[in-house]
């Protein structure tokens, strides 16, 4: 098989844009004080930021998962902001960050066509629009910063009640230095025809991006948001540690798609949490390529009668990477269905783990539960682990868990051969057919985006 | 605590069941090395659990050669508030190709009963199969009303789809040992 070059990384460019402001290496009061001072917060945010600080620093990082021992929490800024306002129109927006767009390869008719598209370049998000139709509609859709100016009441309400600060040690993190993210709240029964988009890339050295997302589906509602990011190479690590906080009301829908491909320096240290209400249903599409090391476990609280969740995984590892990936479902109300679906594809010594929480609570009854892992190993360096609990407190239930890790099949292999087709391409096609019932969950340019993706990784070649 | 541990070397063949019914023993470790070339190892759990029982069951499976194979076969049906935690491992080491691991557990609850169970894998060969399948849930609705329908009593019919629930994983056992757990097994349910 043609080796894969690992030094060639496709969105490996870094542009020269000069930070406006940035707070000092490391963590300290100081650096939180001076981050919500700069962003001229009310003062029960910054309440909330120096509790997560305290708490931050009293808990320990996972010991189980990957290596975190690398990881300098001291040798990180946490704070650094591009441009001086937000970007109102295109044409205000600052040229070199239109150049990055152009280099990621936002379409010319996509950047006007799309409903709103909330690009992040580095912690604050420098260009946001929002279409005549979903204003009209009642959709608030803007940066987490500009909400907290514009609708201090939502975010007081629900900003960390999905995901509390005492959490875990990196929300309580992300809690305490957070920056930027999307907000979203759709009103009742309203339908969000095209998906919401965010573009977002790391792009200043040794810099870390604490981003969050809230995004609040009133009853009857739906929206589709998508999140891609590409990151350009850095030498020394970079930590991109994001908390997604997502509620869908009675009857409402949310659909929340990502396709992470970070630069192979960067920790990924994400928490997505949802919590979904009688008769809601909720999806996380879930693309981890890129990364030295993810951890994220995309879950879903089911807490009304009949609320449903479904959690796909893919999880791509080459050479030096880990993906820690998987989701969790945990049944909270009776009828309540849940599916999880992971495939993942380990390459070059790459390692990929499955690590799922399927709970169901005493009163859930009539639940439903499939969960169903997938892994295939394309040579013998690489590693494939299987880490599924299941705790069942309630008999009325029927929950079903397979798992499978195998190579490509020699009969497969011998097929396409047989018609004359390399080795190469013959494992491009039987990867990608591998991966295909979550690829073809997802919009079109992104299963475009990441079938190319993962060519690459497989040949180091598009084409 | 009870630790077992077994050996298995090449091309040996072995079938190492374990019952847990009105058992004492509240955790159990199965440690199983598959090291020889060919080894085959079979082990098969029955479990019935009543009233406070509380059991845990350990397997961890290694494959350390080339063309072993294991199986992992365990049926569990647990009442009133009796708690079931499983954890299965199935390990396939390095140059142990063409290897095939498999842990399946199925588990009926009943009542307040509860139950935990993490199959978990660990891979580091590629040329294997390997696979786990884990499900719990409570006798098929459609099963029990087809009994009904016939005229037998909703705990006539529960006791009829329990004892036919472990018929699979007992017909992997040799004969005397079947008879032996079956009329264990009726006086239990």
């Amino acid at each position: 098989m043609q080796q894969f070059n690992t030094s060639h990384y496709e969105f490996g460019f870094h542009d020269k844009l000069k930070p406006v402001y940035s707070t000092q290496k490391g963590l300290t009061e100081k650096t939180v004080r001076e981050i919500s001072s700069m962003k001229q917060e009310p003062e029960w945010m910054l309440g909330i930021r120096l509790k997560a600080l305290a708490l931050f620093f009293s808990k320990k990082l996972p010991t189980w998962g990957g290596d975190l021992t690398r990881l300098n929490f001291d040798e990180i800024y946490y704070y650094v902001k591009p441009t001086d306002k937000q970007g109102r129109t295109w044409d205000e927006v600052p040229k070199e960050i239109k150049d990055t767009f152009d280099k990621i390869g936002i379409p010319q008719a996509e950047r006007k066509f799309l409903a709103g598209v909330a690009a992040q370049y580095d912690s604050e998000v420098v260009y946001h629009s929002i279409s005549k139709m979903l204003e009209a509609k009642g959709v608030i859709f803007v940066d987490t910063d500009t909400a907290l100016k514009k609708y201090p009441d939502l975010l007081r309400q629900y900003f960390g009640k999905i995901i509390p600060p005492a959490d875990n040690k990196l929300a309580a993190l992300n809690t305490a230095v957070w920056s930027g993210g999307s907000c979203i709240y759709v009103p009742k029964n309203v339908c969000v025809d095209l998906p919401l988009q965010a573009y977002f890339r790391i792009n200043a050295k040794n810099m870390g991006q604490f981003e969050r997302t809230l995004i609040i589906a009133d009853e009857g509602s739906y929206v589709h948001y998508v999140e891609g990011c590409t990151a350009p190479i850095f030498t020394t690590d970079s930590l991109h540690s994001a908390v997604v906080e997502i509620l869908v009301k009675k009857g409402a829908r949310v659909r929340y798609t990502t396709i992470q491909n970070w630069s192979k320096n960067v920790y990924n240290l994400v928490t997505k949490r949802m919590f979904v209400e009688e008769e809601g249903f909720g999806e996380w599409i879930d693309g981890n390529l890129g990364s030295q090391l993810t951890m994220k476990y995309p879950s879903v609280y089911l807490m009304g009668r009949k609320a449903r969740g479904e959690v796909l995984s893919l999880a791509f590892a080459g050479e030096d990477q880990h993906q820690d990936a998987g989701g969790k479902a945990i049944h909270f109300a009776p009828e309540t269905s849940s599916v999880i679906s992971s495939k993942s594809v380990s390459k070059d010594g790459g390692r990929t783990s499955y690590r799922g929480l399927l709970k169901v609570l005493k009163g859930a009854e009539n639940s439903k539960s499939t969960v169903r892992c997938d892994a295939l190993i394309l040579d013998p360096k690489s590693r494939s682990d299987t880490y599924p609990t299941m705790e069942i407190n309630e008999e009325k239930v029927t929950i079903g868990h397979e798992a499978a890790v195998s190579k490509i099949g020699e009969d497969q292999l011998f097929y396409f051969r047989s018609r004359g087709i390399s080795q190469a391409a013959a494992e491009v096609m039987i990867v990608n057919g591998f991966i295909e019932p979550i690829v073809r969950e997802l919009p079109m340019e992104y299963a475009v985006e990441l079938n190319r993706l993962i060519q690459l990784e497989m040949t180091g070649a598009v084409g | 605590m009870k630790n077992i541990n077994i050996t298995v070397k090449k091309n040996e063949e072995k079938v190492v069941p374990y019952i847990w019914i009105n058992g004492s023993e509240s955790e159990i470790n199965f440690d199983a090395e598959l090291i020889g070339e060919g080894a085959n190892l079979t082990i098969i759990g029955i479990f019935i659990g009543k009233n406070s029982d509380s059991v845990i069951f350990n397997t961890n499976v290694i494959h350390k050669a080339p063309k072993t194979k294991s199986m992992t076969h365990i049926r569990g049906v647990f009442y009133d508030k009796s708690i079931f935690n499983n954890d299965g491992m199935v390990h396939i080491a390095k140059g142990a190709k063409g290897a095939d691991g498999y842990f399946a557990s199925k588990i009926l609850l009943f009542d307040d009963a509860k139950g935990r169970s993490v199959p978990s894998l660990e891979i580091d060969e590629n040329d294997l199969k390997a696979g786990h399948a884990s499900t719990v849930g409570r006798p098929d609705e459609n099963q029990l009303f087809y009994l009904r329908s016939r005229g037998l009593s909703e705990k006539q019919a529960e006791k009829l789809i329990v004892s036919g629930f472990f018929e699979p994983t007992l017909s992997m056992l040799s004969e005397n040992k079947q008879i032996e757990i079956r009329q264990n097994l009726l006086k239990n349910l």
